[in-house]
């Protein structure tokens, strides 16, 4: 079973992207921001990892930035789900190695679909 | 873009050739025709699209002199926003409620899961909400910055103006009651301009690298 990372501090997000993915077959773990998100992906291996950008303590970007700097979470496909739309944002988590970035409100078929054939 | 933005005066006439028609003004007037300002406009719109979104049609009421609406609903969340510098407004700070009744809650399309409170699922459509704004006032030159939304209630619900900023109250009407949303923050009109479209990405678009 593939096991896919959801981070953002709503837990209305958390949940229906987790009852979602979990409904399709992934075994889904849930961080409330950034921090708690890489203590997560350092201590278990992902599929995937979705990340908020807007979060307290940490943002999804510099989560981003810290997985992909990290030798074992960089190979993790991660896409963004956010309500930021701004073209300078998604060029900065282009470079940094995101796989995508979705903006919010979620269609969750989308999401599954997305998780399905991005997870490693 | 609406039609009623643009500058009537460059609109072309039915007896130019096209190779004389001048290409049309992309500076608005800060208070279009129909007496609402761009700002009033453009966060009226982007209410109405987020209710659309999750299957509620709102109803926008006029702004009118009343500043205090008679009874905010229960469920309020605030956000945070700084303009960035270099931009339209610049440094400038300003917050974002939305109030909404719980029944306009439960007749959501998608309702909070079971176990979630509702007041998590207000403050992630302040959050939805505060994106839409944004997203509007980047045509404007206009870049801002949210902070983190969270709940407010009992007396904080009650909107007044702080730090000199100037409140703006819009209400709308719902089958289920009426949403409440404030502005504070002084957003001088006269300070933007339509400069065209921008990159940003549209409400629910999904882009892979």
């Amino acid at each position: 079973m593939k096991h896919v990372l959801i981070v953002d501090d709503s837990q209305t997000i958390r949940r229906e992207v987790s009852d979602a993915l979990s409904q399709a077959g992934f075994a889904v773990v849930e961080a409330e921001d950034g921090v708690a998100g890489l203590e997560c992906a350092r201590l278990q291996e992902f599929s995937m990892i979705l990340v908020d950008v807007n979060m307290p303590r940490m943002g999804g970007l510099d989560m981003l930035d810290h997985l992909k700097r990290d030798p074992k979470t960089a190979s993790i496909p991660v896409l963004l789900i956010t309500t930021e739309a701004d073209a300078e944002l998604v060029q900065r988590a282009r470079d940094a190695g995101a796989k995508g970035w979705l903006v919010k409100p979620i269609k969750l078929k989308q999401v599954v679909s997305t998780v399905s054939a991005l997870a490693v | 873009m609406s039609e009623k933005f643009k500058e009537p005066s460059a609109a072309p006439t039915a007896t130019a050739a096209p190779s004389q028609v001048e290409p049309r003004a992309h500076v608005l007037p800060a208070r279009p025709a129909t007496g609402r300002g761009v700002v009033d406009c453009l966060l009226q719109g982007a209410l109405v699209e987020l209710f659309a979104a999750y299957g509620v049609a709102l109803a926008p009421l006029p702004r009118d002199g009343r500043q205090q609406p008679e009874l905010v609903p229960s469920l309020s969340a605030v956000i945070g926003f700084t303009a960035s510098p270099g931009g339209a407004w610049a440094n400038t700070r300003g917050q974002l409620t939305l109030s909404v009744p719980g029944p306009v809650l439960d007749g959501m399309e998608r309702r909070p899961a079971l176990g979630v409170r509702p007041e998590d699922w207000v403050r992630e459509l302040v959050n939805q909400l505060m994106g839409r704004v944004k997203n509007r006032f980047l045509p404007y030159g206009a870049r801002l910055q949210a902070g983190i939304p969270s709940s407010i209630g009992g007396a904080a619900r009650q909107p007044r103006p702080t730090q000199g900023g100037t409140l703006r109250v819009y209400r709308a009407r719902t089958l289920r009651g009426e949403v409440v949303t404030t502005l504070d923050a002084s957003l001088d009109e006269s300070e933007i301009a339509y400069l065209g479209r921008t990159h940003e990405l549209a409400e629910g678009e999904l882009i892979l690298f």
